[in-house]
């Protein structure tokens, strides 16, 4: 297996998700501002433009005539049960109030944007393209007496949703319908099927 | 004062789960023979029978007067489709027949018996018990050309109930799952933390 994978996402749960997976990769910088996307869009029409803005958006390396790269982006969103869009809490009494909310059940998704890249004529063109959305109902209930706890022991100030469910998190996780690893933000499953389609491995 | 969890269990699996939630334990030994469990019970019940057969075998240090301690065993089992009950498997071939077996679709159920107990008398006394037993269902979807990947990023895989490690290079081939995620690598923990706080055992951060 010689190929790279370039994966534009500064989040450590996604990284970390393809460590396990065995995935080689190595991380790119993208500048896409998301409130440029139409927040109007439903969940999983808004998290999929979100990775395609994301993918258009990316700085690429110079690259060499004939020359191929994999290139992912990706974009988890969670919504609660009246249907409010929760990104990352901006601060600790959103995220109070966003755990309050999800109590009752949340559905998260994730899209991602997968590209195979061609160099030729000076510029990166696309081969192939696989966009693809996955999602999760998760009841994630943090009892009152642990929230404090768990804000300042978790990265869930910098999850979508407050919803951290590896480590301290995991404990709050009652139940999941869907794909578990679309709630961290990278389905894998359907990650691997996406690479092994565009002939990755 | 924080209070002491004694788990019986090799697992190394439930013990990264315990240390993931951050909640203090001491490993005790056990010398269940599960084979003396009444195999021919439903599912469920079997394993809620065997929790509590491990506790009834838990070799427990000796106490001091009116001390309480708090003690967990826990059974893991997973079944396929047809209710085929699916353990360790017994060596490489047994591994692949089982990831085949279960590639359509199964369950795996914890169940754990958590007991406080008092010493008095020169004796473990139960004061109060909590069985709970969980199942949650899930795809774990391997195709053919990657079951020997897998099995050489998953050395351990004979010590796992029906093959399956979710956890770390597996994780890819995890499809859907429907109920608790900890279940399926050997303690429900959202309910175990319920569990601990209805019995009494004291957390201090």
């Amino acid at each position: 297996m010689n190929n790279i994978l370039l994966l534009a996402s500064q989040s450590i749960s996604r990284r970390l998700l393809l460590v396990k997976a065995q995935i080689p990769f190595v991380l790119l910088d993208q500048d896409a501002n998301e409130a440029e996307c139409d927040w109007g869009l439903p969940l999983p029409q808004l998290v999929e433009s979100i990775a395609k803005h994301k993918m258009a958006q990316i700085i690429m390396p110079q690259g060499i005539e004939g020359q191929h790269l994999f290139v992912l982006t990706a974009d988890t969103l969670t919504q609660d049960k009246k249907g409010t869009m929760l990104g990352k809490p901006s601060n600790k009494q959103h995220a109070y109030t966003m755990l309050n909310t999800i109590r009752q059940g949340a559905q998260v998704g994730t899209a991602f944007c997968l590209d195979k890249k061609v160099y030729r004529f000076d510029r990166w063109q696309i081969e192939e393209r696989v966009i693809e959305y996955v999602q999760a109902e998760c009841v994630f209930v943090v009892p009152d007496w642990a929230v404090d706890y768990y804000l300042e022991n978790s990265l869930a100030m910098k999850a979508s949703g407050a919803i951290t469910i590896e480590g301290f998190g995991a404990q709050f996780l009652k139940s999941i319908n869907g794909s578990y690893s679309a709630i961290m933000g990278l389905p894998l499953y359907e990650v691997r099927k996406a690479l092994e389609k565009l002939n990755f491995f | 004062m924080s209070s002491i969890l004694f788990l019986a269990s090799k697992s190394p699996q439930r013990q990264a789960l315990l240390q993931e939630i951050q909640i203090p334990f001491v490993l005790l030994e056990q010398d269940a023979n599960e084979h003396a469990c009444d195999w021919g019970l439903p599912f469920m019940q079997l394993l809620e029978s065997i929790a509590t057969y491990k506790m009834d075998h838990v070799i427990l240090p000796v106490g001091k007067q009116d001390e309480t301690i708090f003690v967990l065993t826990a059974d893991t089992m997973g079944q396929d489709l047809h209710g085929t009950i699916h353990g360790k498997p017994r060596n490489k071939e047994d591994a692949l027949a089982k990831i085949k077996a279960l590639r359509a679709g199964g369950s795996v159920a914890t169940a754990f018996c958590l007991d406080k107990k008092i010493y008095n008398n020169g004796n473990w006394q139960l004061q109060q018990r909590i069985i709970r037993c969980v199942e949650t269902f899930y795809t774990f979807d391997m195709p053919d050309h990657w079951i020997e990947r897998y099995l050489n990023a998953e050395p351990h895989y004979l010590h796992i109930s029906g093959a399956i490690d979710v956890t770390g290079y597996g994780q890819q081939f995890l499809k859907t799952l429907h109920g608790s995620y900890s279940t399926i690598i050997g303690l429900p923990l959202f309910e175990l933390r319920q569990s601990l706080e209805e019995i009494g055992f004291i957390i201090q951060r």
